[in-house]
């Protein structure tokens, strides 16, 4: 039986309805940004990973993969704590070069490591006092940790302590 | 029976509206105009945001998939930048093209000469630049992990 009393909502009831629906949707909205968020990190921590390994691979190929100096009778590689020189066989920015001087430089500052490659290897200038300036390198690596280069001249052992890690990359040629 | 109709006239003048009057229908379409009008533009640049979004994830996509092809091939892929085109040259095969569909109107650049996938997974260092109207997004080569990364 119908009545004479508005059956239909009043202001205050919409407007009630519609803060618990901005609450609801604000709530759902924070939730999903946590997610997208912990999505970002999570590539980012891969990407960083792999940028790690990738380095160590690097390393090894360029070490492994060291220039033999019939001359010198050894293979051209000096280090001291943040800088590393080889002439390798392995290249990496001009991989059509064949044998190129490849320069490791960390800043320790920035916390950054920096590279080089020259295609004139048989420059004299290069030679184990040699640094290149960072502002003509390519960062490499940032936030790279303390990064320490050594070379080890009777065990032709190249030496890298990474993210409090040590590894050691013998040539294939010594 | 003239008793009866008189209560129906009266029940029918007090009884609650059961519809919209003209005035409040007016005052909803001009105000859900107002809305319309305001977001409209705004809308517009969501969408073409999304869509040069799409065309920056393309290049990324493709830029991948090549990374993936030196590594399985195992040998170095060369690519460069032509027409808004990727041109890939495998060792001393014929060059191959590959369309990545941008907008006329979208423009890439490549701050090198080409780009070199190796099979060890690295790349030489590179910068790609995608521009659209005013849009713009940078892309470097990676040179340790040979990903592609939006700067």
């Amino acid at each position: 039986m119908m009545t004479d009393r508005n059956s239909g909502f009043t202001l205050f009831e919409v407007l009630v309805a519609v803060l618990l629906l901005g609450i609801i949707s604000s709530m759902i909205y924070s939730v999903l940004n946590v997610g997208i968020r912990f999505s970002d990190q999570g590539g980012e921590k891969i990407l960083s990973l792999e940028r790690e390994a990738g380095l160590l691979s690097l390393l090894r190929r360029q070490v492994h993969g060291g220039w033999y100096d019939e001359r010198q009778k050894k293979v051209i590689v000096s280090a001291e704590e943040n800088v590393l020189r080889i002439v390798t066989t392995a290249p990496l920015l001009y991989p059509e070069a064949g044998v190129v001087a490849a320069f490791y430089r960390f800043d320790s500052n920035e916390e950054a490591l920096y590279y080089q490659e020259k295609r004139d290897f048989f420059n004299i200038d290069y030679d184990d006092q040699y640094q290149p300036d960072f502002e003509d390198m390519h960062l490499l690596l940032e936030d790279a940790g303390p990064l320490e280069f050594g070379y080890d001249e009777d065990s032709n052992v190249v030496q890298v302590t990474f993210m409090g890690e040590e590894y050691e990359f013998l040539p294939w040629c010594r | 029976m003239s008793e009866v109709s008189n209560q129906k006239k009266v029940k029918r003048c007090f009884a609650a509206p059961s519809g919209f009057s003209l005035l409040e229908l007016l005052t909803v379409l001009v105000i859900l105009g107002v809305v319309a009008g305001v977001s409209a533009p705004a809308i517009g640049r969501m969408l073409d945001g999304l869509d040069f979004r799409q065309q920056v994830g393309d290049v990324m996509a493709v830029l991948r998939k090549v990374r993936l092809d030196a590594i399985v091939a195992g040998r170095p892929i060369e690519v460069r930048v032509e027409d808004n085109r990727f041109i890939l040259r495998r060792g001393n095969e014929e060059e191959e093209q590959m369309d990545l569909e941008l907008d006329p109107d979208s423009e890439l650049v490549l701050d090198t000469e080409s780009i070199i996938f190796a099979a060890e997974s690295t790349v030489t260092p590179a910068i790609l630049t995608v521009t659209q109207g005013n849009r713009s997004r940078t892309i470097s080569m990676d040179p340790l992990s040979a990903l592609p990364v939006i700067q």
